[in-house]
Order: C-alpha cells, then sequence, then structure tokens
C-alpha cells in the first residue's frame, strides 16, 4: 500500500484530535469493515466553531478524519454534506479501494449533525 | 521521507552474509581462486571439486548426515519441490500429508500435485501452532506416500517434534520430508536421531548467500527421487547444472560457523528475545502468537489489541520487521499461517515478526521496544473509546 505525503502528514501528525467530549458527537463504522470515525462537532450560528475526531483503522481513515477538521472548519452547517467524494480523494490520493474510509468519516459526520448539543 | 532504519530485526527472512563467509565467496570468483568448472578433469577443476566437496562435508556435519547424503540445490524452495514433486513423480497417485502452516513452497508443490493426481491432508496444528505427532498418526493411510512438516515455522518459530513424527513415519514405512530452512544453525538438527529421509534448506538464514541451497537425501531413499532439472547429470543426476562453487563455498562456511556457534548463539538470542518480549509486554494487550515455549530463540511472533495492522504496519515502517504476512507483504489480508492458528484476520494484521540473528546487539533490541511502544501508544491515543477491538475477543 501506498501512502500521499499529505496521508502520511495526517497520520503522523493527526490535528484536532478529541482528548475530552464535548459538543454532538458522531459515530460511524465498525471494527469488521476496519474503520471507526468519532467526530466531536460544535457549531455556532450555523457555522463549525469546533471539529475534532477520533478514529481507529488504516492510515486513510485516520488522515481523511484528520484532514476534514481542518477542510471544514468554520463551514456553514447546509454545507457540509454531502462530501465531495471526488475533490477528497484527489487531494489526499486516497486509491479507489479506500474510498469507503470517506464514507465512514461522512456518515460519523452525518451522525454528529443529527445529535443534540450535549 | 523515513530514513532506512539501522535496526534490521528481520532475519527469518534473510540474513546479511557474513563477512567470513562472503571472504571465502569471493577467492573462488577470480582467476587466481578455484573458479574452474568442478565437473572438469584437470587440475583447476579438481581444485573446485575439492572445495565443493569439504564444503558437502561442512554442511554434512552440522545435520550429523554424510556428505553424499547432500545435495546442492538453489535453495529451500527448489529442495522443497524435488523432495516432493520428486518422491511423487516416482511413485505417483498416492496420498500425501502437510499441513496449512508450511511454506508456500510445500503448499505449492502439494497444491501441484493435486492436481496431478495425488491426495492431499492438511493438518490444521492446534491454537499454539505446533502440529502433534498424533495428528500426524491419525492422517496416515495405506496408501499414504510421503509426510512433509516442518521443522521451525518461518513465522512463528514454533518448534516441531520433528524426531517424534519421523519415527511414527518410519514405522509406517511412509517417506518424511522436512524443510528445515528456518532451524538450520538456529537449534541442533541430528539426522542420526531423527528418522527424515528429506530435509531442506537455504543458505541465505544462516548468513549465507541467496540462491543456494541444499537437500538431504538418506542414502536410501536416493533411487525413490525423481530430478527435476535435467542436464549434465550433476548431483548423481539428481539436479543438473554446473556447480557454483563460490555459491557452495559460501553455504559450506556459513553453516561451518553456525555449527561452531551454535550453543553461544542459541542462548544469545534467547535472552535478547526475552529482553524484546518483556519491553513490549509494558504495554499490555500484548499476545504471543505461537507456543510461547516451544519456539526457536531468535522469533517473536506479537500481536497488539486496539490497533489497526495497516495502521501498525505503516507506523513502523522504518524498523526492519514482518507483519502480517511474511511472505504477502503487498496483501491486505491476514498471514495464512496465523490464521490457521485461529486468529482472526484483523489479529493477523496487527501482529508482527521479530526475528534476531547473528548482528542484533541489546541496544537495538532497546531501541526497538522503544519505537513499537510509542507507536502503539499513539494509535491507541487516537482511537475511539468504545469499540476498539481487543485481540482476545477477535473471534466475534
Amino acid at each position: 500500500m501506498r501512502y500521499s505525503e499529505l496521508v502520511t502528514d495526517h497520520f503522523e501528525h493527526p490535528r484536532n484530535v478529541a482528548t475530552a467530549a464535548g459538543g454532538r458527537v458522531g459515530r460511524a463504522g465498525d471494527r469488521r469493515r476496519g474503520a471507526i470515525v468519532e467526530f466531536y462537532l460544535e457549531l455556532d450560528n450555523g457555522r463549525v466553531a469546533s471539529l475534532r475526531f477520533r478514529a481507529w483503522g488504516c492510515p486513510h481513515t485516520i488522515a481523511v478524519a484528520s484532514w476534514l477538521t481542518g477542510a471544514l472548519a468554520d463551514r456553514e452547517q447546509q454545507t457540509l454534506l454531502p462530501l465531495e467524494l471526488d475533490n477528497i480523494a484527489t487531494e489526499l490520493g486516497l486509491p479507489t479501494d479506500k474510498w469507503h474510509c470517506i464514507l465512514t468519516a461522512e456518515d460519523a459526520l452525518r451522525a454528529a449533525l443529527e445529535e443534540k448539543d450535549s | 521521507m523515513t530514513e532506512p532504519s539501522s535496526i534490521y530485526l528481520d532475519y527469518a527472512a534473510t540474513t546479511p552474509v557474513d563477512p567470513r563467509v562472503a571472504e571465502h565467496m569471493a577467492a573462488c570468483l577470480t582467476r587466481d581462486g578455484c573458479f574452474a568448472n568442478p565437473g572438469s578433469s584437470h587440475a583447476a577443476g579438481q581444485a573446485a571439486r575439492a572445495a565443493v566437496e569439504q564444503a558437502r562435508a561442512e554442511v554434512a556435519a552440522l545435520l550429523g548426515a554424510a556428505p553424499a547424503e547432500i545435495i546442492w540445490t538453489s535453495g529451500a524452495t527448489e529442495s522443497d519441490n524435488l523432495a516432493i514433486k520428486g518422491v511423487a513423480d516416482n511413485d505417483p497417485g498416492r496420498h500425501i500429508v502437510t499441513a496449512k502452516t508450511e511454506h508456500k513452497a510445500v503448499l505449492d508443490s502439494c497444491a501441484f500435485l493435486a492436481d496431478n493426481g495425488c491426495e492431499l491432508s492438511y493438518l490444521v496444528p492446534a491454537d499454539n501452532g505446533v502440529v502433534t505427532p498424533s495428528q500426524v498418526a491419525g492422517a496416515l493411510r495405506e496408501d499414504t506416500l510421503l509426510v512433509s512438516i516442518m521443522h521451525v515455522n518461518n513465522e512463528t518459530g514454533v518448534i516441531n517434534d520433528i524426531a517424534a513424527i519421523g519415527a511414527l513415519c518410519r514405522e509406517r514405512g511412509v517417506l518424511f520430508h522436512v524443510d528445515a530452512a528456518q532451524s538450520a544453525g538456529k537449534i541442533p538438527i541430528d539426522v542420526a536421531q531423527m528418522p527424515v529421509d528429506l530435509m531442506s534448506f537455504s543458505a541465505h538464514k544462516l548468513y549465507g548467500p541467496k540462491g543456494m541451497g541444499a537437500l538431504y537425501v538418506r542414502d536410501n531413499v536416493r533411487l525413490r527421487l525423481q530430478a527435476q532439472i535435467h542436464g549434465g547429470g550433476q548431483e548423481s543426476n539428481l539436479r543438473s547444472g554446473t556447480l557454483a562453487t563460490h555459491q557452495i563455498v559460501g553455504i559450506g562456511e556459513a553453516f561451518r560457523l553456525a555449527r561452531l556457534e551454535l550453543d553461544e548463539e542459541m542462548q544469545r538470542l534467547a535472552g535478547l528475545r526475552e529482553r524484546l518480549w518483556n519491553g513490549l509486554q509494558r504495554l499490555g494487550d500484548v499476545h504471543i502468537n505461537g507456543h510461547p515455549e516451544q519456539r526457536a530463540p531468535g522469533f517473536l511472533n506479537v500481536r497488539f489489541g486496539g490497533v489497526g495492522g495497516e495502521s501498525l504496519q505503516f507506523a513502523l515502517r522504518d524498523l526492519a520487521v514482518s507483519s502480517g504476512s511474511a511472505c504477502l507483504t503487498t496483501s491486505a489480508q491476514g498471514s495464512y499461517v496465523l490464521r490457521a492458528l485461529g486468529l482472526s484476520d484483523a489479529e493477523a494484521m496487527a501482529s508482527i515478526r521479530f526475528s534476531l540473528g547473528r548482528f542484533t546487539t541489546t541496544a537495538e533490541i532497546d531501541q526497538a521496544i522503544e519505537r513499537v511502544s510509542r507507536e502503539v501508544t499513539r494509535l491507541r491515543e487516537l482511537a475511539p473509546d468504545e469499540g476498539i477491538p481487543h485481540a482476545a475477543d477477535g473471534q466475534s
């Protein structure tokens, strides 16, 4: 398996790792599918005020979740979904058999948006 | 970019050539050395022949065999092919017993025979990786021709009781082949005490050159073996091709050094392996794959709970170890050997084989412990608090 420089960077230096509960928590994936992503989302006036993550799985899963926390910062809530799969895959250099990592992240984000603030 | 690691803990994959071996080999290559064809009758050829026969005696000495029972090959893969297909060609259509944890060279040779009229039985070892004599006894039939069971497993280092399996094969009149690529020079072998008919070896697993191996053929079994490579009739017609004197001198010196240093090296490697295991255990949720005691000294195959296998492999890429599967590292599937021991695919993928060798130092072991501990801890801390897989419940 090859990993792009961006995936390697996010895998080795993940951004915005959640260290405590808070905000809306959305979780997706399971071990049998090889990926679990948890997002911790805080909204302020319909915009993303804070997006943090935790992840288990392959380097792509960790890198996608980490990268999204930066890419979606300050975005309007209505524009978060659906994720632009093609663009994300291209940006991160994901092979097609790793696109499910993005889908897991998307499911986690959707779950977070459906949550009430804790 | 990550710099290539200076820590090499993959000696079961291959070893560097010992400088003492390389020196002997180099002396055979040029005009002032024994470069001549060992098959030639002139003085230069006979000098090369003498070097070849000296090497044969050294290989035989490590095994307690007679020099005439050693056949040169290109490595253990060819030796396995010659032993298994060579016996079956001479007596086709019969039954063969092997195990699911064998090396691919054995399994694929057997699969080839299964496609060509032989019947195969594949034993599944217990969870500790040991193939027991009683399992073999239970699989033997009236028409069983051959049993092929490895001495030391290449992934787990687990040792099979070759003497006991050989004894029951002998009692039943069944030929017994052993892939000993991972045991030669690592644990004692004595074919005088082990009723083995055919035994495969590679030079590059014990500080000799790649592309060189040997097959031990017990003297009364030679006539039951069909050559797989035909040509000039070298090696008593069992393996044709001009003998590669420098390679042969290399395996000879490698086996000689292994014999002289075996006892001391076994103790040293067992100590280093224990140090590694004690260091890794401090992480918690770390488990040995295979029998904890019945193992060759240089092997430690462990699985780490709470981390994704692919991430673990990538995180440790600057450490020269084997992961998931030793021979199929591009595959996204767990090792078939570890799966045969009852591990889930995820557990197999989250497993690392450390194999220590002649040049491994205490400082390298300590650095390896530090790197693995740092990365496993980091990945565990990154994982969600719930639903983190643990090795113990991996079967669900």
